[in-house]
């Protein structure tokens, strides 16, 4: 093909435009602050700062789109169970019917009425470097969940209101 | 590694039953999974398996030591939990060297199991060495071991290389490495 070299420097110079473009890193949203109603996440997202959570019956951040990544980022979720008393069904985080998420430490997930993270029905999770502690049922729980990592992570004192349900660190 | 610390509640202190909260748990027919080089302590059980169906798990080089704390087995009369208790299938769930005490469950029992001397690669590669020192006498020790190590190195370093996208990133390193070996004495 013999086009003219103008018009073959103008093609390239569009296509490593769109390169660049496409390239572009999707842009990160910010948590911190007070969540009072569940926070679906659908890009890479990270907090910048300590979360407290008071939505009741409903997840505190839910991954709302596959392959993305929450980084914890050295922060804190703090949900409003404090001694595992009031009648609530809320969660830390919850990964529903998604694929190739990652939850990513350090940080700490605590004191929320249920689980401290939720996979259910997810695959190829990754939770790495959480720790989930004073959570009323389990700390991680997957439920036909497949193929995934959970590294590195530490689960104390959770499943202290359980009851008889079969709970516990993951 | 992952640690498993303080989990689960027992339901009252007069109960006869064992608890079912755990530090690691395998329910509703969980199968295929690997609980691996994980530390447990402090829990209700360490690792609870129950008896839905879970099979073709494999629980390995586990430390799961301490499973129910001494001040709950002390407020609970009757056992209330283990280090493992495994209410699946005789065999269908694979226990490989875990360090563990207690056990509940079908024979046979994997705990107590304290490990043994050399359990460890690391360990019996370093034993292996020792003890191929002691064999030779004094005077030809040196140039024996400094052999010995530029072999074992460049084992070492391709050994280090297969397991991070194989001999292709294997440049300076295996070179350098490769030439002291073939060296002639």
């Amino acid at each position: 093909m013999n086009r003219p070299l103008p018009h073959r420097i103008t093609v390239l110079a569009l296509a490593f435009s769109a390169l660049f473009l496409c390239a572009r890193p999707t842009r990160a949203t910010d948590i911190m602050g007070t969540i009072s109603n569940t926070m679906v996440i659908s890009d890479d997202s990270e907090l910048v700062g300590d979360v407290t959570c008071t939505v009741t019956n409903a997840p505190c951040i839910a991954f709302g789109a596959s392959g993305i990544k929450l980084r914890l980022n050295g922060f804190s979720i703090t949900g409003s169970a404090t001694d595992c008393t009031a009648s609530t069904a809320t969660d830390g985080i919850d990964a529903v019917g998604q694929h190739d998420v990652a939850i990513l430490g350090p940080g700490l997930v605590q004191k929320f009425a249920v689980f401290g993270i939720a996979l259910i029905q997810a695959t190829k999770v990754r939770v790495e470097g959480v720790t989930m502690t004073d959570n009323c049922f389990s700390g991680i729980i997957l439920i036909a969940t497949t193929d995934s990592d959970i590294e590195r992570n530490l689960s104390v004192r959770n499943s202290m209101h359980s009851g008889g349900n079969p709970c516990g660190g993951t | 590694m992952n640690a498993f610390y303080g989990n689960g509640a027992g339901l009252s202190a007069s109960s006869t039953t064992p608890s079912n909260n755990f530090g690691v748990g395998l329910v509703d027919v969980s199968s295929g999974n690997l609980i691996e080089r994980n530390k447990i302590g402090g829990n209700l059980n360490g690792v609870f398996i129950d008896s839905s169906g879970d099979s073709g798990n494999i629980i390995r080089r586990n430390l799961i030591a301490g499973n129910p704390s001494a001040q709950v087995a002390t407020d609970f009369a009757f056992p209330v939990g283990a280090d493992i208790r495994d209410l699946s299938t005789s065999g269908s769930n694979t226990f490989e060297g875990n360090r563990c005490l207690t056990y509940m469950g079908a024979a046979p029992s994997p705990c107590p199991n304290v490990g043994k001397l050399d359990d460890d690669e690391e360990q019996r590669e370093m034993a292996a060495f020792a003890r191929n020192r002691l064999v030779f006498p004094q005077a030809r020790l040196i140039d024996v071991v400094g052999a010995l190590s530029h072999e074992r190195l460049f084992r070492a370093h391709r050994l280090w290389l297969s397991r991070r996208g194989g001999e292709g990133f294997c440049r300076s390193g295996c070179d350098l490495l490769r030439r002291r070996r073939d060296r002639p004495a």
